[in-house]
């Protein structure tokens, strides 16, 4: 599991081009939206993609998908859940 | 779309009780929703999203018809994310019976467009628009400053 977080914050910084943070930076429990990492709609968008990319996790049920997507923890317990890939 | 039940935007096939062809995302879901946006590219799907009406998000200040006014970007942000292309399209009522559709060459933006390549494809795309409005001036309206937001 911490593994998967790690790589999660990898994928992150690379795939949103947040050049200017560390995986260290980023707290497993912080926010990802709004407050915290700080990530907008468009962001989340990025994120669609890479989930689908590197875990092929399709989203589709929007209440699931704000629970996934509140921080590190809970998207790595997602993926755990749901990834098949 | 921005959706107000109470209002215009209530479709006729909801008044009708039939099941609509298509799904309406409300920019009022969570992140503006930009993930059903996404999901729904991602499988393929045609999304429609009004390119000259600003409510949340990245937009840029960009000239229309003469003064500048704020226009999103994210339909252009969205196509480049999901590797898909933007076609304008804009109607007019012709007549009693019937409407001309204008659909212009499809645009494919690159991921994360920087902002050059952002204005480039707003500004061709508000170019159309404003040949349309010249052409049909009493069928492009606003019921707020569109200028001044």
């Amino acid at each position: 599991m911490e593994e998967l977080k790690q790589q999660l914050k990898e994928f992150i910084i690379s795939e949103l081009f947040l050049d200017d943070i560390t995986p260290e930076e980023i707290e497993n429990n912080a926010p990802l939206f709004g407050e915290g990492l700080g990530l907008d709609s468009l962001d989340a968008v990025e994120l669609v993609v890479l989930l689908r990319k590197e875990y092929n996790i399709d989203i589709k049920n929007m209440d699931e998908g704000k629970i996934a997507f509140r921080s590190i923890d809970s998207l790595a317990e997602y993926i755990q859940q749901h990834g098949n890939g | 779309m921005f959706r107000n039940d109470g209002l215009a935007t209530k479709h006729f096939f909801e008044l009708a009780r039939v099941e609509p062809p298509f799904n309406i995302i409300d920019v009022e879901n969570y992140l503006g929703g930009s993930i059903e946006t996404i999901n729904s590219l991602l499988n393929g799907d045609i999304v429609m999203i009004m390119g000259d009406r600003y409510f949340k998000g990245p937009y840029i200040n960009i000239p229309f018809l003469g003064k500048n006014a704020k226009i999103p970007t994210s339909p252009f942000i969205l196509a480049g994310s999901a590797g898909c292309a933007v076609v304008p399209l804009l109607t007019a009522k012709t007549g009693k019976n019937s409407n001309e559709v204008l659909i212009g060459d499809p645009v494919w933006p690159t991921r994360r467009p920087d902002a050059a390549q952002l204005e480039e494809m707003v500004g061709s795309f508000l170019k159309m628009i404003e040949e349309y409005v010249y052409k049909y001036p009493y069928q492009w309206y606003n019921f707020y400053d569109f200028w001044n937001e």
